[in-house]
């Protein structure tokens, strides 16, 4: 799926979280600058891509939009394969809604590892913050501490309706995918062996090392 | 725990009092709330409708399904009756006609009160309320009958659902299931569509039980034999869509699942539903190559993203062909994937030549 060709890049990213947080109205809004009150359900999966100018190149973002019913489970882990970053959502007026949220890391994190072992870059998404704000995301340390200690390199508070902080938390992560590359591919560079022709040791096995 | 279960169940019980609404009064009005189905905003009175011919056919076509309701015994094993579903049943008959293929009457009968219990019984122990109150904001909410919230249809949707989640739990609520409650709302009242809804989960015939279980066997099944159906009738479209990675897992899980409903404009809908309602699970195979078949030659230049908006948002609002001419093609498809054995699920429909 990566095309790198004319300095395209092409990422795959997750959006997950519970039923009914907002994930599809995320994604439309950031796609399409638009929001409706009357999305459907997602029922299994669904993608959009959205195109970026960044630092002079082409990122296409295919964004996966995952079903939020537990149910599906088993059935949209098949499209976690090959991603780069995730973004987990929530929903600030149901507190129980933000109680998956580290459910949901977890089984990421258990479904999904880059190529060097680690997790994929994910954001945590505080989303409709336009309807009022949960106690727990006024206390921005206590939010902090959360996200350092379950992983996520970001949170922000969104809102799809209002179009709050949605480029933001995308550019968040993405900066963080393209960071997370660079490291893979310097940890490959610096795990792979080079092997190289020493010349005085002379060929002394068959053909390949042949004097030209 | 408890309390936002409960949080949840208020609103649907202070809401108001469906026969105190006075939008919902009378049956005539009910009947034109369906010709508009959930076009919003393209209002169209059916009395303003110009063209004259076809309303007269629609009067002609009502007046001989008024016959064969009647006498549905008569009627219900006739080839008259099915070339009649095929073309189209008309609106005001179809909530009837409906439940007289689906026996829902007899189902009703037999389970007498049993309906009025299981509402109860949801009140106070489904787990599933926050799921379904979530669901059903987001149910048709472009049709005029489920666009208030807590909205007299929406109420009727509501305990359904959660009527239906205690009283089948192996199923218990899955999505998918709301869409369909709904569009069976959109003809019957509240009893009857949970009976039919019953009916189509668990009746030899539909048997949607199994796309709607923990696991979903039956929509894996469906979607494999799909697969191999197109392998083996179109195979350079599925060359194509598994060049652009485009797997049945993605175009057609709503396809089966709620058999077309969000995924064909809405005339054609009701039309795929007067047969499935007749035909049962045969359609959804059907339907799904038939889909493929006629678009093949446009979806064969389309790339990923291409195949998902056409597929998943174009033909919703236009299927580029009328719907009688998809019907026939349906029929036609039909005929093909009966003559090859395909509609034996299970079997290997097509042995490795």
């Amino acid at each position: 799926m990566q095309t790198n060709h004319h300095k395209e890049r092409l990422y795959k990213i997750l959006v997950i979280g519970d039923l009914g947080v907002g994930k599809t109205s995320i994604i439309k809004r950031y796609v399409h600058h638009n929001f409706s009150p009357n999305y459907r359900a997602t029922i299994g999966v669904d993608f959009a891509l959205k195109v970026l100018n960044w630092d002079q190149e082409t990122v296409r973002l295919q964004l996966w939009d995952i079903a939020g019913q537990e149910r599906f489970g088993n059935m949209t882990r098949v499209y976690y394969r090959e991603a780069m970053g995730a973004f987990i959502v929530f929903d600030v007026t149901r507190p129980a809604s933000f109680e998956a949220v580290t459910k949901w890391k977890e089984d990421l994190d258990s479904k999904l590892t880059l190529t060097n072992g680690k997790h994929v870059a994910t954001v945590l998404l505080a989303n409709k913050c336009d309807q009022g704000r949960d106690v727990l995301t006024n206390n921005g340390i206590k939010m902090e501490q959360f996200c350092q200690e379950n992983g996520f390199v970001g949170w922000y508070e969104t809102s799809a309706k209002e179009n709050i902080n949605i480029d933001e938390a995308a550019n968040c992560l993405v900066k963080h995918i393209i960071a997370s590359e660079k490291d893979m591919l310097q940890s490959e560079v610096s795990d792979t062996i080079t092997p190289q022709l020493e010349k005085d040791k002379g060929g002394t096995c068959s053909s390949c090392f042949r004097s030209q | 725990m408890f309390s936002s279960l409960s949080a949840a169940v208020e609103p649907w019980s202070k809401a108001l009092n469906p026969s105190l609404h006075p939008r919902y009064s009378g049956v005539s009005f009910s009947l034109c709330l369906c010709l508009q189905g959930r076009q919003g905003g393209v209002q169209i009175d059916p009395w303003e409708d110009a063209d004259y011919s076809l309303k007269q056919l629609e009067i002609e076509r009502a007046e001989k399904w008024l016959k064969m309701v009647k006498k549905w015994e008569k009627y219900k094993a006739s080839s008259r009756m099915v070339k009649r579903v095929y073309k189209g049943i008309p609106l005001q008959l179809r909530g009837q006609a409906w439940a007289l293929m689906l026996d829902v009457e007899k189902t009703k009968k037999e389970n007498e009160g049993k309906y009025e219990k299981m509402k109860e019984q949801a009140r106070l122990y489904s787990s599933e309320i926050k799921q379904i109150d979530l669901d059903i904001n987001r149910t048709f909410r472009n049709h005029i009958m489920f666009m208030d919230r807590f909205g007299v249809k929406q109420q009727s949707l509501f305990h359904v659902l959660s009527a239906y989640s205690v009283y089948n739990t192996e199923v218990s609520y899955c999505q998918g299931m709301s869409q369909i409650a709904a569009l069976l709302l959109m003809f019957m009242n509240e009893e009857d569509a949970f009976w039919a809804l019953s009916q189509l989960l668990t009746n030899q015939k539909h048997a949607m039980h199994g796309f709607f279980v923990p696991g979903f066997p039956k929509l894996q099944r469906y979607q494999s034999h799909h697969d191999q159906i197109i392998s083996k009738l179109i195979p350079k479209l599925k060359k194509h869509l598994d060049k652009e990675q485009m797997s049945a897992g993605i175009y057609s899980t709503k396809w089966f699942l709620q058999c077309f409903i969000d995924r064909t404009p809405f005339t054609l809908t009701l039309r795929l539903w007067d047969i499935f309602i007749l035909e049962g699970e045969r359609l959804l195979t059907a339907m799904s190559y038939t889909i493929l078949k006629i678009h093949r030659k446009r979806l064969l230049k389309m790339s990923l993203e291409e195949l998902r908006e056409f597929l998943q948002e174009r033909i919703v609002h236009t299927f580029f062909y009328s719907d009688d001419v998809i019907v026939e093609q349906l029929q036609v498809s039909m005929a093909e994937l009966r003559k090859m054995k395909c509609f034996q699920l299970g079997t290997n429909c097509f042995p490795p030549s």
